[in-house]
Formats: structure tokens, sequence, C-alpha cells
């Protein structure tokens, strides 16, 4: 599904594995910021001094936005992993195998 | 026991879990917030999948910014209504409960008169018997009285039965009203809930007048002294650091020995800055001896009399030369905090902030323009007894005295000064915004100040005029 092009003029002066490499980090980083958010969310045993149907519609709320952030916590790791298998095959003489 | 604390403003509602979850998804729409503007720059424009993957997460993650910071709106507006909603159904209670005490009160006076001569017969008969009984037994029987009695002391820390004798105190005036005859109706009109002409202050007048007419009265003259050992210099004054937090403020109130200490400050900008400090009651003081800090002063003060206690702690203020125009916090403990409450809201100071802990001082109204902080306990009889809190600005505090199982042994736990530093040391560290909001509003002092102590003696007017 993903795929990857890294173009590197002979002489350009720019490293593109290291640059790939640096992007990777970036992604991981908002990967976890992401998911130490998604961590953050009250869960459904958190509230003890209030019960009913407002609250139970707020957990239902607040599932829905762990979800959509869970899908894009796993999308920027999907990312990451691209990154860095573009930097390795960056890095590799010969180019993509 | 942070966790065991709820806050609320005004009646003491707690909307702290509403405001704990908006808080945590406002939070959590920041950090989305912070991750969404870091997307852009990763997009190169090297692989258009990778960027089309970036454009899909910002989207993502900016819909849940939005669907956070609504919720959090909508937490915010919930904890407002609760708040209003809660007041106005418990309004409505009182209203229906007063006239329902003043029919009980109309009852059982007309009883009453039909029971009377009966009831003194009987009573007469029963002293009879009691003339009778040999004194060995009748030491048994006492000694049995005072173990029920003893027993029931611990129900005297369960906090249902303190919310009902709360709303029993406030009704007491109801009552009274009925037993003398006024329709029930008519007793709602008069009373809190009506023209607010009869309350818990006019039963604790009643009170204060049967126990003046008893010899113990709670307002007469008092004579104050600067404690230290040099007293022909006027007493000691040494230096003091500032206060740092709520629980620091509690930790300095002072025993009803020298029931009050005055902390003088320079505030960053210059100004003059004034902390005062206002002990508790004398559990051991008789009523209407030469200690100002006893029950007569305690009921006084419910009645909204010039207590002996309230002269004392103005007469210390005006000779440490607090004028209106000086900045002034008062924190109080028990009657000291009834005291604090008066006198924040007398007009004659510049208030710029009260702290009270345990504190009969449902029946003070709290208006003014400054940081309050109420604190009491759950278990604790004191802040019962001055009934149902009406219009406060302060921030209510209220926490478990006990971790769990039995209350501790002895005369009221929950009202330990002891206690009640803990509970302010976890009021310090509570993330409620309200709270943190008028505990970062008490003025601060950059530099050490100057404290002094002072005792203060009643002249009875008995003692005066022999």
């Amino acid at each position: 599904m993903y795929t990857s092009t890294v173009v590197c003029f002979p002489g350009s002066g720019v490293d593109p594995g290291g640059e790939l490499r640096r992007q990777s980090v970036l992604v991981d980083d908002l990967r976890m910021r992401l998911e130490s958010v998604v961590a953050s969310l009250p869960r459904e045993d958190s509230a003890t001094g209030w019960f009913g149907a407002a609250r139970e519609a707020l957990q239902g709320e607040v599932d829905l936005e762990r979800a959509r952030l869970g899908r894009e916590v796993a999308r920027l790791d999907g990312l990451r992993i691209q990154l860095d298998h573009a930097a390795n095959q960056a890095t590799v003489p010969g180019g993509v195998p | 026991m942070t966790s065991g604390l709820t806050v609320g403003v005004g009646a003491g509602v707690a909307t702290d879990e509403l405001d704990r979850v908006g808080r945590v998804l406002q939070t959590a729409a920041q950090h989305c917030h912070e991750i969404a503007i870091r997307i852009p720059p990763l997009r190169t424009g090297e692989s258009v999948g990778r960027d089309a993957d970036l454009w899909e997460v910002q989207a993502a993650v900016r819909r849940s910014i939005e669907r956070f910071d609504a919720l959090a709106r909508g937490l915010r507006t919930a904890a407002t209504l609760y708040d209003a909603a809660e007041q106005t159904a418990a309004h409505a209670l009182e209203t229906a409960a007063s006239q329902l005490a003043a029919g009980a009160g109309l009852l059982l006076s007309r009883l009453g008169v039909i029971l009377l001569p009966g009831l003194l017969a009987a009573a007469g008969r029963l002293a009879l018997v009691w003339g009778l009984v040999p004194a060995e037994q009748r030491e048994t029987v006492l000694t049995a009285v005072e173990r029920g009695v003893a027993r029931l002391a611990p129900a005297l820390s369960e906090p249902t039965l303190l919310e009902t004798l709360r709303v029993a105190m406030s009704l007491a005036d109801d009552a009274a009203l009925g037993t003398v005859g006024v329709p029930p109706v008519f007793a709602g009109l008069l009373g809190e809930t009506g023209a607010g002409l009869s309350g818990v202050d006019t039963a604790a007048l009643a009170v204060a007048g049967l126990a003046a007419l008893a010899g113990a009265s709670g307002v007469d003259a008092v004579r104050i002294d600067r404690a230290g050992a040099d007293l022909r210099r006027g007493g000691e004054v040494r230096p003091v650091e500032p206060p740092g937090s709520l629980a620091d403020r509690v930790g300095r109130i002072p025993d009803a020995a020298t029931p009050i200490v005055i902390e003088r400050f320079v505030l960053p900008d210059g100004t003059p800055h004034v902390e005062v400090y206002i002990a508790g009651t004398d559990a051991h003081a008789p009523m209407g001896g030469d200690q100002p800090w006893d029950m007569a002063s305690n009921v006084a003060l419910v009645a909204g009399e010039d207590a002996s206690s309230l002269q004392a702690v103005r007469a210390a203020l005006a000779a440490e030369g607090v004028t209106s125009d000086t900045s002034i916090v008062f924190t109080g403990y028990s009657q000291g905090g009834a005291i604090a409450t008066l006198l924040a809201e007398s007009g004659h100071y510049r208030t710029a902030g009260l702290v009270t802990v345990g504190a009969p001082s449902g029946a003070m109204p709290v208006r003014g323009d400054y940081p309050a902080v109420v604190i009491e306990h759950r278990e604790d009889l004191v802040p019962v007894l001055s009934g149902i809190r009406r219009e406060t600005n302060a921030v209510v505090v209220r926490g478990d005295a006990f971790d769990s199982g039995p209350p501790p042994e002895g005369g009221l736990p929950a009202h330990d000064l002891d206690r009640y530093r803990s509970t302010a040391s976890d009021a310090d560290a509570h993330g409620n915004a309200t709270l943190r909001a008028a505990i970062d509003s008490l003025p601060r002092a950059a530099l050490t100040g100057e404290h002094s102590a002072y005792t203060a003696t009643r002249m009875p007017s008995s003692a005066r005029t022999n």
C-alpha cells in the first residue's frame, strides 16, 4: 500500500537517509504525544460521583474520540515504519533492491 | 484524602466531578492543538502517500479538538445549571419543611395545653419515686444514662445525621413561631425562605437572652494585652515569614489562651498588609466568665450580637494600627471563623481574603469581592449548628475528617484543628479551578513581617458594678 521514492542528486549535499530518519523521529514524537492524549481521556470507571444518562452520553462521545485518535496513532506508527524503511533503502548502495 | 474533597461555590454543591472531566478534555484539546500545528512541516511533497496520511491525521486531530472543546463547554454549562437547580430545589424543600415545622409546633403547643396537667402529675410522681430510690441505686441509674449518652456520641459524627440536624437547626425558628400560634403559611413567609425576619439568629438570640438572664452574658466588654515576656515594653513582637498556603494559614491559628495573632507584612507594591488568625472556642471556659472565647460569645455571635470575642479582635486590630485602608486576610477556626466572617463582611476593613475552618458561619452571608475559602468536615457538628448555608460567594470545601472505619474516641473528633490543617493541605493540592483561583488570589507578601499575639479578658458587667 505504501510506496516511497527518494530522489538524491549527486553532489546536492543532502543526506536523504538522514533527512528521512529525522522525519521518522518527528512522526514518532507525534505518535507518542497522541498516544498520551488517548491515555489521558476519562474512562467509564473514572467517574465516582456522577451517574446517569448524561454521564453515559458524555462517555460515548469520549469513547468515539478515543477510537478516532487511536486510529491516528496507528496511522502515524505506519508512517514511521515507512520512513524508517525509506531511510534504510536510501542508505543502501545501489538504491532500491 | 484529596479524592474525598468536594468543592462548590455557594451552597457547597459538589460540581468538582464535572469540573475535573471538563479540565481533562480541555487539556486534551490543547495537546491535540500542539500536535496539529506540528504536522504541516512534515508534508515535504516527496511522497504523495505519506502526505495524504498526514492530511488524514491532521483532519482527525482537528475534529477531536472541536469535539473536546464542545464537550468541555457543555460540562461547564452543566455545572452551573446543577448549582442553580440544586439551590432552587433546596429553597422549595426548605419552604415546605418550614411550614411543616410550624404546623408541628402549633399542634404540639395545643396538645401541650390539653396534656400539661397530666404531664405535671406524672412528673411529680416520678420525682417522688426518684426520692424514694436508695442513693446507691440512683448512682447505678445515672451511670447507665451516662453510658447511653456516650454511645450516642459516635452518631454525632455521622454525616447523614448531621445534614438532617443542619436542616432541623434552620427549622427551629419556624417550629417556635408555630408554638406561639403563628399559622404555618405565615411562619414560612417570615422565615429564612421568605422575608428573612426570623432564622437561626433569632433562635440564638432567644438562647442568648435566656443565658443573660441566668447571668452569663456573651457581650460584656473585654481587655486585650499583647502577649510576650516583656510586658513593660508592651509585649513581644517577633519576625515571621509570610504564609504560603491554606494549610500554612490554618497552622498559624492560635489556641484560646492567646486567641488573636496578627502578622504585619509589606506587599510587593509597598502597601501594608495584615494577616489575622483567630482561635476557636475554649471548651473548658465557664459561660460568661473572664474567657471571652466561651459558649456565651458563640451564641451571641450566631445571634448577630456584638460578642466579647468579636470586640477583642476589633480592639487588637486597632492596637496594631489597622485602618479601613489596610489590606487584611482573616483566618479563623470554629468561633474564630465566625468572627473572621463577620469582620470580613463588616465593611470596616479592606478585606483581601477569608479562610475559615469548622466555623458555625452558615447563617453569615459572604458577599464581598475577595477570595474566600470555607473548609468543613462532613462529620463535624459545629458548622451544622448555624443551619443551612445561606448566600455566599465563598468556595466551600467539604472533606472527610477520618480515613475510614469508626470515628476516634473523644468529644467532636471531626472538629479537631490538626485534622482541619490536614484537610487544608489536601485543599492546597486539589486541582479544582475555582478553588485554585481563590487560593492564588490571596495576597502574598515577599518579605519577613512582624508577629504579635494578644490575650483577651472579659470584664463581666456584674463584676464591674460591684
